[in-house]
């Protein structure tokens, strides 16, 4: 997937209806549900067995940076829009972007001890989206990342959400992705739909990584 | 399995059902925003729904091979809200009688919504036909089980047992508000907090244990329901309910999660027969029903209790019948017999 | 292992294991149990017939949680101790302190009565407001106008009603005698033993062998001290429930018998019957304790009296039959005979048996002893006969009779239940009955309990109580029957004090109206109501004040909530209530009649005074609360308001130059001196409260040497005595250290004559109210159908969830409800009236009408609705509560007054607000 360069100000890149997200190009990710066998627990197992989630088959990316941020455009299908939760059973809509942290983090499982991943995670109840730290299943670390932002909408049966960061290079926090432009990394998707109680893995993910540039 | 396990003996021929228990927890812990609607300890009229409605019905706990089984995820009005009431109005906005007390569902945004379920909604309606009724009251708090299904739930690992006493404890820095502990357990006494957006329950008092002071719902129940101490110490009630005397039994065995609050099964005067004399032959409460509650050892356990009852109609003495009198009140959580209201506690200088 | 080191084992080990895991989170819990202090607190002004000992946890300046104080020693080893005594009301009185009922400021209504228009005032205009009106009346028409009525629903035992009394009595207001109003009079405790309260510690319940609950619900009402029944039951006591209803405490019986409602002297008579049928009786005790083997006269049905046998004979000396000499002997220790007691030597009195006697006139006369026409009456009640009445098996009733008469203890929790019926004293005469004939009264862990006080001093007037005690020194205790007489001889002379029931109905025309109604009443009666209520009058049977041709005018009232209350209350606010021209209130949340009031004055919550909780003798402590934070808003507590109110009357009568008026009784009151009175010369003024506490515990003897200062740091002291007899005090028992206590050992074991007529426990009324109405011995007789011809009856009970109307409103507690008002009904009622669970049904008959939500319950009888006790009015659509078909029909057989124990005196011999068993239909609200 490639990042283009465009001379934009933030505002219009966090705008989906803009001109910039207009003209840049569309990668069709294919997205299937986080495996039943992969899921943590054997009561999230059992009681999901049957019980599907995670059907979004793909969703539309685009991507764009301005030298000082970068944007990742998500568009999916979702019939219900859940944000801020009204009942104790609702679950919040939601979507994450991640990255390796190195080279052979793995996907299935959100890396592994020594080999951690990035995530930026994004909730419809959420004002902002939260950098994940995570190094296996179960050991997320979430945190108020103030470079983080987003920009979402729900209409017509579909999210369009902006999630963006600064670019930052080698000053990149601990355990955030460093991202400048010319970087050459990875990345996966990830969705959750609240009106099917979607938390934590069960979800649609893109199951492999896919490569990530960012023009110089 | 914890190396050591505290328990609780709720003695149900003693409970009233005044919910000084439920009272006594509430003005505790739960008495912050986002947990209004909570009631870590409750009781409720069976037969009835329970708290939350259905909750026998919900599913959660272990099948029979060990397998975890599915549970449903309550909502709020099945817990039931904390309702709010229009006392203004009432009080003080100048509409006379056109303006009556009555409580809105939080949830309706302002609009007049008349809540139709609460957790002591079927407070003593019961069951059976008159005049062969009958009910009576169960006081539930997380069962702070031996294999605690809502811990092997968890994908985040945030829910523990201690191994020195087997208090489940869920860590509310780790938990991310996943809420598939609050499927899995089988006795739904799990709450969401939507505030800090974690689960939150029954922590059986630790920080009181700490200081030597039994539970706040063993310590101010007015009925002297609740035995409470460490499952292998011989000499104590809890040990002698359950494992001596097997009187003590928990309830829904079979949902697998063994669970460390026991009861001591409800005794009810007789039925009638169709003459309105004493009907000898069948018990007014269902052995089916209690059956479905409290397993196969109901059965036992009641003759137990009978028998060691009509030995004191005799005149004679029953160790049994002693223990559950409770001569001497702080015999029931011995070793937690430190005095609160001697401790000083002043909250730390921030 | 002791306890001590079983402790710090598990401490060990928890240190060892546990802390070093503990995380932040952790430290939240730890911190949240914290607090800056502990204050020893009670519900100090709750009228809950228990006493409990909080601790308070203060912290940052609020009173953040209670928790029991657990203080109380076990009596001796063979009884379980008290701990921890308290209910899910008295731990939860913080959150309805700081509520939205709080009331804050004075207040004034600026628009109609019950518009809910105020204006905050101040103190000051507030008090002089007040003082200016009060001084009006008294000048115009005696300070009789001005009516105080103290509850009983917010009182305490000092220091605040002490100083309301001791004002309200130096201004010479009537004051109202709520305790029949609110239907706590047990009227045929009084028709048989003289005496309104029985009962003693509650761990004596324990000792009984059999518990017969019996028109109550202590699972519901006594939720501090019912534990002792249900531990009595695991000690080989069986524990047996008489209602119609499967209620909270038949859960835990042995047994359960179901009569239809109103029925239940029937139940009794019939289980009387057996015992006699089959010679179970105890002979001697009711030889001696009774006042059956009195001779009755064949012609009249009357007592064969002294007067008839000799010239200047007496009316209250009465004869037996002695079957040891064959002779015709006066009875000891009737009311006639100088000696009060009631051993009867060598007299064996006849039971059964013909006697002929020759009167005074020449004339002879059979007599009988009373028990043949008992036994004649029981030979109406046979199990079979009763069966139909009350629809429970003959079988059962004959297996409870002789569980009862072969029981070497049977106690019967009859409490205030049934005093709220229309036939309330037949039932509890016939309940009397079984108990004596089995010799079950005045015995350890046994007899008929419901409720008594520890002697506490309601005055802290130490020239006049303490005097007058010192006058008594060590003389030996006075009899029960002589403080009687004389305090009904006092009371009559000099009191302004008058029954409710027949105040309402003297000054409230409508209210009158309704009480007059044809067939509300027991059809028995030969006269209309108002002739009887006529007669009473004329014969100042009932002394009602303000007396003829002259009107309540002022109306203050404290924490109490009489349109809660009052029968018919919708009737009541359009005449009496309307005639006020001032209504003032000092109460800590808003009640509905404070709705309806002129002025409000914010009394201080129970956490914020100290004071001294209703010392009911079922705990032998004296529990008080110390005050634990500063008075909220601009509230103050009682004592103060009262110092105030003495010095505004005080100022403003100097500045209008007032000059001395008469009461009731022509003394002369100056109302410029007042505050010096109420002061004792300047001995208490506002901030005085606890002074006033230290003396009371002085001039108290059921705290022996305990000061006040020792009782607020404790929580409570331990009781020495009893304090002897008084006039809310009938244990008539010696306290003994190490024992449990029982009621009425002065009369059963000390002999000493009971406060009645014939000196006994009376079962034959031979008055000619009670011969004309067939009542000169117990009997069953139907409720009658007040509220008209309806098929169902509404009946009632106190809650768990309320001391009356306090704590009603509170949000918390309603969340464990359903929010509001409800009605059990029976599944079978529902179902024919199409109604399902928490429909909205309208409840009506020809008094009124109210709605509310119904619940449906397999518990309740079919033909029963229960609406459990004092919702607030507002808390129903149109604010018409469950009051609103409430036409309190009144039992002239209550008003008389000539006759010994049947004299009027506060809390004494009077008709009640009968509030039970009103016929009503139900319609489902569309």
């Amino acid at each position: 997937m490639r990042v283009g360069r465009v001379d934009a100000k933030d505002e219009e890149l966090l705008s989906p209806d803009s001109k910039a997200w207009q003209e840049a190009p569309v990668n069709e990710v294919v997205l299937s549900p986080a495996p039943l066998e992969m899921q943590p627990t054997e009561y999230i197992r059992v009681a999901r067995n049957g019980r599907p989630y995670g059907v979004l088959s793909s969703m539309k990316v685009s991507a764009l940076h301005n030298g000082d941020s970068v944007f990742f455009h998500l568009i999916w299908q979702d019939g219900s829009e859940d944000g801020p939760i009204k009942d104790i059973n609702q679950f919040a809509d939601a979507a994450a972007v991640m990255f390796p942290m190195v080279e052979d983090a793995p996907l299935i499982g959100m890396g592994i001890k020594g080999k951690p991943v990035n995530v930026w995670l994004w909730r419809a109840d959420w004002e902002r989206p939260k950098n994940v730290a995570a190094e296996g299943m179960g050991t997320t670390v979430r945190r108020d990342d103030p470079a983080l932002s987003s920009a979402a909408r729900h209409a017509n049966g579909q999210w369009d959400l902006i999630v963006a960061r600064s670019l930052n290079g080698k000053r990149a926090p601990q355990g955030t992705v460093a991202l400048a432009p010319g970087t050459v990394t990875k990345i996966a998707f990830a969705v959750w739909q609240g009106s099917e109680q979607e938390r934590a893995g069960l979800k649609a993910f893109s199951p492999d990584w896919q490569e990530l540039e960012l023009d110089a | 399995m914890s190396e050591r396990q505290l328990a609780f003996v709720f003695d149900l021929n003693k409970c009233l059902g005044c919910q000084t228990c439920t009272i006594s927890c509430k003005t505790l812990w739960t008495d912050q925003p986002g947990m209004e609607y909570m009631w870590w300890n409750i009781v409720n009229t069976m037969p009835g729904r329970g708290t939350p409605r259905d909750r026998d019905e919900m599913g959660g706990g272990f099948d029979a091979e060990g397998r975890a089984r599915a549970g449903v995820l309550p909502s709020a009005k099945d817990f039931g809200e904390a309702w709010d009431f229009n006392y203004e109005e009432v009080f003080y906005e100048g509409k006379g009688q056109s303006a009556y007390l009555h409580p809105r569902n939080p949830s309706a945004d302002g609009k007049d919504e008349a809540p139709e379920w609460g957790p002591n909604w079927d407070e003593d309606q019961g069951a059976g036909e008159y005049p062969n009724s009958y009910y009576f009251y169960l006081p539930t708090i997380c069962m702070h089980c031996t294999e605690p299904a809502c811990l092997a739930a968890c994908p985040r690992t945030a829910i523990s047992k201690r191994e020195e006493d087997g208090i489940v404890l869920i860590d509310e820095d780790r938990c991310d508000g996943y809420r598939f502990c609050m499927e899995a357990c089988p006795y739904k006494r799990i709450y969401f907090n939507p505030d800090r957006f974690i689960s939150q329950k029954c922590v059986m008092c630790f920080a009181r244990l700490e200081e030597g002071v039994a539970p706040a719902c063993v310590r101010q129940c007015p009925g002297r329901v609740r035995h409470f101490g460490y499952l292998d110490d011989e000499e104590n009630d809890v040990f002698k309910l359950v494992k001596t005397w097997k009187v003590a039994i928990p309830l829904h065995p079979e949902f697998g999660t063994e669970p460390n609050v026991y009861y001591v099964p409800p005794l009810a005067p007789p039925r009638f027969d169709e003459n309105g004399e004493i009907d000898e032959e069948n018990p007014r409460i269902p052995m089916e029903y209690l059956r479905s509650l409290f397993g196969p050892a109901v059965d036992q356990a009641l003759a137990t209790l009978k028998l060691e009852m009509e030995k004191t109609r005799q005149g004679g003495k029953s160790e049994l019948m002693d223990i559950l009198i409770a001569y001497k009140w702080q015999n029931m959580f011995i070793p937690f017999v430190e005095d609160p209201g001697e401790l000083s506690r002043p909250a730390p200088k921030s | 292992m002791t306890q001590a080191a079983l402790r710090l084992s598990a401490l060990a080990e928890k240190k060892e294991k546990g802390s070093q895991t503990y995380g932040s989170w952790q430290d939240i819990y730890r911190e949240k149990w914290t607090w800056d202090r502990v204050v020893k607190g009670t519900c100090n002004r709750a009228d809950c017939i228990a006493a409990c000992s909080l601790d308070l946890f203060v912290k940052d300046g609020i009173v953040w949680r209670e928790e029991q104080n657990a203080i109380f020693e076990q009596t001796n080893e063979t009884v379980p101790d008290f701990n921890p005594r308290g209910c899910q009301k008295g731990i939860i009185y913080s959150d309805l302190m700081y509520d939205a009922s709080r009331i804050k400021y004075p207040l004034r209504r600026v628009g109609e009565r019950g518009s809910g228009k105020w204006e905050r005032i101040s103190w000051d205009d507030a008090l002089t407001e007040i003082a200016d009106k009060v001084l009006d009346v008294c000048k115009e028409d005696g300070p009789e106008s001005v009516i105080y009525d103290f509850g009983t629903t917010n009182i305490d035992f000092g220091p605040g009603t002490p100083a309301e009394q001791h004002l309200i009595r130096l201004i010479g207001t009537t004051s109202l005698d709520e305790w029949a109003g609110v239907g706590d009079l047990p009227m045929g405790a009084i028709q048989t033993w003289g005496l309104f309260t029985a009962d003693g510690t509650s761990d004596d319940w324990f000792n009984a062998e059999t518990i017969i609950v019996w028109l109550g619900n202590p699972v519901y009402t006594r939720v501090p001290d019912v534990h002792f029944m249900f531990e009595a039951r695991y000690n080989g006591a069986r524990v047996v429930t008489i209602a119609p209803d499967y209620n909270a405490t038949v859960v835990h019986s042995d047994l359960w018998l179901n009569p239809r409602v109103g029925t239940d002297a029937a139940l009794a008579l019939a289980m009387c019957n057996v015992i006699v049928e089959e010679g179970l009786q105890k002979k001697r005790y009711v030889q001696e304790q009774t006042d059956l083997p009195f001779l009755l006269r064949e012609d009249t049905g009357r007592f064969l009296r002294q007067s008839d046998l000799a010239k200047d004979g007496k009316d209250d000396i009465f004869y037996i039959w002695d079957l040891a000499t064959k002779t015709l002997q006066e009875a000891p220790g009737t009311n006639g005979q100088p000696e009060a007691s009631i051993d009867l030597g060598d007299l064996d009195p006849a039971m059964e048996g013909e006697y002929e006697i020759e009167l005074l006139d020449g004339r002879n006369v059979t007599v009988r002893p009373a028990f043949m026409a008992l036994k004649k009456r029981l030979d109406e009640y046979t199990p079979e006969r009763a069966a139909e009445i009350t629809g429970v098996g003959a079988g059962m009733i004959r297996r409870l009779a002789r569980q009862v008469a072969e029981s070497p203890a049977t106690m019967i929790f009859c409490s205030w239940g049934s005093c709220k019926h229309y036939h309330m004293d037949l039932v509890q005469r016939s309940i009397i009955l079984l108990l004596a004939l089995t010799g079950n009264t005045g015995k350890r862990g046994a007899g008929m309990r419901i409720g008594a006080w520890w002697n506490m001093s309601l005055s802290y007037d130490k020239a006049g109580v303490g005097a007058l005690a010192a006058a008594g020194g060590d003389a030996e205790r006075p009899k029960v029957r002589d403080v009687e007489n004389i305090m009904k001889t006092l009371m009559k002379a000099n009191s302004t004090i008058s029954p409710t029931m027949p105040f309402l109905y003297k000054h409230d025309k409508g209210y009158a109206k309704l009480v007059n109604t044809p067939g509300y009443h027991d059809p028995d009666l030969k006269r209309p109501i108002s002739e009887y209520m006529q007669e009473a009058f004329d014969k100042d049977w009932m002394p009602v004040y303000p007396r003829d041709g002259k009107t309540p005018r002022v109306f203050l009232y404290t924490g109490m909530n009489p349109l809660r209350r009052w029968p018919a209350p919708d009737v009541i606010r359009e005449n009496l209530w309307a005639n006020f021209e001032l209504i003032v209130t000092w109460e800590f949340r808003m009640s509905s009649s404070a709705m309806y009031s002129d002025i409000i004055l914010p009394a201080a919550g129970w956490h914020e005074k100290s004071g001294i909780k209703f010392c009911q003798s079922y705990v032998p402590y004296i529990c008080v609360g110390e005050q634990a934070v500063e008075p909220l808003y601009e509230s103050k507590n009682e004592f103060d308001i009262m110092a105030n109110l003495a010095e505004t009357l005080e100022r403003r009568a100097k500045e209008r130059e007032e000059a001395p008026y008469k009461d009731a009784f022509g003394n002369e009151h100056d109302p410029r001196e007042i505050f010096r009175l109420w002061s004792f010369d300047g001995e208490f003024g506002e901030g005085d409260a606890e002074k006033a506490l230290s003396v009371q515990f002085e001039l108290s003897d059921p705290v022996g040497d305990a000061t006040w200062e020792e009782a607020a740091q404790k929580g409570a002291v331990p009781v020495k005595s009893t304090g002897g007899y008084g006039p809310i005090t009938a244990i008539t028992n010696d306290f003994k250290e190490g024992e449990t206590l029982y009621p009425f050992a002065w009369f059963v074991e000390g002999k000493e004559s009971w406060p009645t007529l014939t000196g006994r426990q009376q079962f034959y009324i031979d008055h000619p109210w009670f011969l004309e109405a067939g009542e000169e011995l117990p009997t069953h007789k139907e409720p009658p159908p007040a509220g008209g011809d309806y098929p169902l009856r509404m009946t009632g009970g106190h809650t768990r969830w309320s001391i009356h109307s306090i704590w009603r409103s509170n949000r918390t507690l309603l969340r464990l409800q359903r929010g509001g008002p409800v009605m059990y009904i029976s599944t079978q009622d529902a179902k024919e009236r199409g109604l399902k669970d928490h429909d909205e049904a309208r409840v009506r008959n020809d008094v009124g009408e109210f709605k509310v939500r119904v619940k449906l319950a397999p518990s309740v009888q079919p033909g029963q609705v229960v609406m459990y006790h004092a919702w607030e009015p507002y808390q129903f659509e149109q604010w018409s509560s469950q009051q609103a078909v409430n036409p309190s029909p009144l039992n002239p057989l209550h008003l008389v007054g000539d006759y010994v124990q049947l004299q009027y005196r506060f809390a004494l011999a009077q008709p009640s607000n009968i509030s039970r068993a009103m016929t009503v239909e139900l319609t489902k609200v569309t």
